[in-house]
């Protein structure tokens, strides 16, 4: 069009790109967005990831006893726990895709600093306690190569603390990734170990329960792992991240809810496993070689080197997107600097917070004689009592109209949330008062 | 905005912190505590006389109204004192009469406690996003105004009540007068609050999009509607894809197609991509009908293609011009384009067959009148638009290139990538930008 009017001066002609633009224009666009599956699954992210370091150390233990000590007695606490995972893993990403912010930006915003702070110390806590389970975990998978803890531990733990200031973690979080698939071993061995189907269906849909401090330890420590604070308040970091929002949530509440099921079916095939083998001879588990034993109708004599395998990837995918995302957490919330390529003096918080996790977690693992199964079930309990304080901040914020309009929570998702929270509150009490008050008077449950 | 006669410079040590006054008793003015102090209620966007500092509006208080607790509000007049501290800490209230309704919001009235403190500004003096500890009330003549914001560790000890702990670790306050502060008014609910982010619209592209990465989209929405169309495209160019159509995403859809026009057509085309379909047609025919092409050509390549990555910005020139005539005629598509790297030279008028390229080196030493053909170098590098990204980027490496032609099967130009689209093929991630988000830290 332009070129036409030009022509008249004949040495200089100007073409600016293309000629008319209705000529070239060829639908279809390729590269326009479409809907369909391959977005669904193209979306399988966060949900899956968070999902799988919740299979961590810590959480094979503890499906491990539970099977070992209970057989199927307690596969209903996982049809359970799933349903209120999904719930949770859900309200995360929708708080993240509504308001576009992390959840410690919101518990700020909404509460203000003394809640924030009593917010953050419990999340602390909680982090603290699985980062120390994630060196175990580490320690326990190294041991079963032969390589003591006290040697392996701080090197490992000065390595992934250079890989994750200094180094690409990202690259390095893929290995550990794809050591930790090593758990899908468990639905076969599920299989081979031939559990009797009847005795696993009937233990799912049909609860049992028993006022017995050992059997709601485990029940609590069951739902402490599965069911981890800090599994919400990163899925709704990486929704925040991720640039998800109101307008393309639905694909992170696929993913949301396929991460819960498929982390809760490996657990459970944990359960099936260990009921199967471990449970008819009697075998309690108390270190990591009898957890192992679960795999050797998958593996024979090499389920010790498969288990630690995945033991080791599991438990370094956890150990270092925990500390991080906590320390990230609590700089969100208050104010400060924070990122891994801030110096000490620029971002003294935050550095010094990961820092510390990281190295208190090793340090603790690193004790000598530790009894590594109860330790690991323990951080778990104490996971499973703290759930509730961050279940409650996250139910306040995601039925506020104010700030999630009309996502806020429905009916239903309350339903399912709010018992979730008080049952827990309910079941941490009475283990507190079993536990600690009734000895005091001569009272013993059970055992 | 400046009042030259009566200008306003607050005294911020006859200033109270908001934070100390929250929760405190408020007597009538027999001295008798008949509520509590919830809120504070200041008015913006009032004229030029306060200075740009909102003047204090009234107060929201909880008391007793027929025996039930009621948040009502009590009008600035009605204040006789406010006494952050001392054992008469608290408000005290004159004897004027008070209605006792209950309070509703209004347009433009900001609640510091709701609306400010523990939110996120804008510092404009240091353009960093930071998050509002307390709040400053402090007096001019007979009235108050909202004069500052405290964004330190030392607010942030204060209102835990520690801070004997603070002191150790050195915690300060940190003191953002209120001209030198912007915030949001998607943090204000259930009212408008107007806002013209003018001082924050004055800042350049970059500093924009470093504060809009830290910040949820919808608050980056916020800024960048405030923006004019241009600053606004440099703005989102700088910003990873994904935030750029999130933003998009809650424009109107008229003020998007404005904006997608000034932005580069590459850029514009992997926005566009990234939106989902229907919303990506209803701007495109928005969009100006020549741009709005251009980004439909581009469409039509892979994305991580060459033809995916490079634009269709570059400067094409027949190659009997003569050189003494090419910045005249060329002058128009220079003001367009931030960057123009070589000529293309084309065989001849309204063809867009490419037989050689002129560097701006060459243009500027050559021999006024000898036509492009004698100063072109015909045997250049090119991508053919399915190439992989990789390959162009190295090809421009290798060569030590500032731009490499597109050309397809017939020969024809049809984009040009460019070094800095190079550049971003190759770069590791961490390093495009410092300020990464939690999933860029893994």
């Amino acid at each position: 069009m332009k070129l036409e009017e030009e022509k008249k001066d004949t040495t200089i002609e100007v073409g600016v790109n293309a000629a008319p633009v209705q000529a070239r224009r060829r639908l279809p666009l390729p590269r326009l967005r479409r809907g369909g599956m391959w977005l669904y699954l193209a979306a399988l992210g966060p949900g899956l990831i968070s999902s799988f370091a919740g299979d961590e150390a810590s959480g094979i233990t503890t499906y491990s006893s539970v099977g070992a000590q209970y057989g199927y007695d307690l596969l209903w606490v996982m049809l359970i726990a799933t349903l209120s995972l999904m719930v949770m893993q859900e309200m995360a990403a929708r708080a993240g895709a509504i308001t576009g912010k992390g959840f410690a930006d919101l518990v700020r915003e909404q509460f203000g600093v003394r809640w924030t702070a009593f917010a953050m110390l419990v999340m602390v806590i909680a982090n603290a306690g699985i980062t120390i389970a994630e060196f175990v975990g580490i320690g326990a998978a190294l041991e079963l190569f032969g390589v003591p803890r006290f040697i392996s531990l701080p090197i490992v733990a000065f390595i992934l603390w250079w890989l994750l200031t200094k180094g690409n973690y990202r690259v390095v979080e893929r290995i550990f990734l794809l050591m930790s698939t090593v758990f899908l071993a468990y639905f076969v061995a599920m299989f081979l170990a031939k559990p009797d189907w009847g005795a696993v269906a009937r233990g799912t849909f049909i609860p049992s329960f028993r006022a017995d401090p050992a059997y709601i330890y485990l029940l609590i420590a069951t739902i402490g792992t599965t069911l981890t604070p800090y599994m919400q308040v990163y899925e709704q970091s990486s929704v925040v991240d991720k640039g998800v929002t109101a307008e393309d949530y639905k694909l992170s509440r696929f993913d949301a809810y396929a991460g819960a099921v498929f982390a809760n079916l490996i657990a459970a095939a944990i359960i099936i496993c260990t009921a199967a083998t471990l449970h008819p001879i009697g075998k309690l588990v108390t270190n990591m070689n009898d957890a192992a034993l679960a795999l050797a109708p998958v593996a024979g004599e090499y389920a010790k080197n498969l288990f630690a395998v995945g033991l080791f990837g599991a438990s370094m995918l956890a150990a270092g997107v925990l500390p991080i995302a906590t320390a990230y957490s609590v700089c969100e919330a208050f104010g400060f600097e924070k990122g891994v390529s801030y110096s000490f003096r620029e971002a003294p918080v935050f550095n010094s917070l990961f820092t510390a996790l990281i190295v208190i977690g090793a340090a603790v693992a690193i004790i000598p004689g530790l009894p590594i199964a109860p330790l690991l079930i323990a951080t778990q309990v104490l996971n499973g009592m703290l759930m509730p304080v961050i279940l409650i901040f996250m139910l306040m914020l995601i039925n506020n109209k104010e700030i999630m309009g009309k996502y806020a929570n429905t009916r239903v998702q309350n339903i399912i949330a709010w018992p979730t929270a008080i049952v827990i509150i309910l079941l941490t009490i009475f283990l507190l008062i079993s536990t600690l008050i009734f000895p005091l008077f001569g009272i013993n449950f059970g055992q | 905005m400046e009042a030259k006669p009566e200008q306003f410079k607050p005294n911020l040590a006859s200033a109270s912190y908001v934070s100390l006054l929250l929760g405190k008793p408020v007597r009538d003015a027999q001295g008798a505590t008949i509520a509590r102090l919830r809120d504070i209620v200041v008015r913006l966007n009032v004229g030029a006389g306060a200075g740009g500092y909102p003047p204090l509006h009234g107060l929201v208080v909880r008391g007793d109204v027929d025996d039930e607790q009621v948040n009502f509000f009590v009008p600035s007049s009605a204040i006789a004192a406010l006494l952050p501290e001392g054992e008469q800490a608290g408000v005290n209230l004159s004897s004027e009469e008070l209605s006792r309704k209950p309070f509703v919001r209004r347009e433009d009235e900001m609640l510091l406690a709701k609306d400010l403190i523990d939110k996120r500004v804008i510092d404009l003096a240091n353009r960093k996003v930071e998050r509002v500890n307390d709040a400053l009330i402090g007096p001019h003549g007979s009235h108050f105004h909202l004069v500052a914001v405290e964004v330190g560790s030392g607010g942030l000890f204060r209102r835990l009540h520690a801070e004997t702990l603070g002191r150790a670790f050195h915690a300060r306050d940190e003191i953002l007068d209120w001209q030198q502060v912007d915030f949001f008014a998607s943090g204000a609910s259930g009212v408008k609050l107007n806002l013209s982010h003018a001082r924050t619209a004055q800042m350049d592209p970059v500093e924009l999009a470093d504060l809009l990465e830290e910040v949820s989209y919808k608050e980056g929405a916020e800024i960048i509607s405030a923006l004019d169309d241009e600053t606004a495209a440099e703005t989102l160019e700088e910003l990873p894809t994904s935030r750029q159509s999130d933003i998009m995403a809650l424009l109107e859809a008229e003020r998007a197609a404005d904006i997608l026009e000034e932005m580069s057509p590459d850029e514009a085309t992997d926005l566009i991509a990234d939106l989902d379909e229907g919303r990506a047609e209803n701007l495109l025919n928005l969009m100006d009908a020549d741009e709005a092409g251009e980004v439909r050509d581009l469409l039509e390549y892979g994305e991580h293609t060459a033809g995916g990555m490079m634009t269709t910005d570059y400067i094409t020139v027949p190659q009997q011009t003569l050189v003494r005539a090419v910045v005249p005629t060329i002058r128009a598509e220079l003001e367009q384009f931030y960057e123009v790297y070589y000529l293309y030279v084309v065989e001849s008028a309204g063809s867009e067959k490419l037989v050689g390229i002129v560097t701006m080196r060459d243009l500027l030493l050559a021999a006024p009148d000898l036509p492009l053909s004698e100063v072109m170098e015909r045997d250049f590098e090119y991508a053919k638009p399915d190439d992989s990204e990789r390959d162009a980027a190295r090809k421009i490496a290798d060569y030590n290139l500032l731009a490499l032609p597109v050309l397809d099967a017939r020969g024809n130009i049809v984009g040009n990538v460019t070094v800095d689209d190079a550049l971003e093929v190759f770069m590791p991630g961490k390093w495009r930008r410092r300020r990464g988000s939690l999933r860029e830290e893994l």
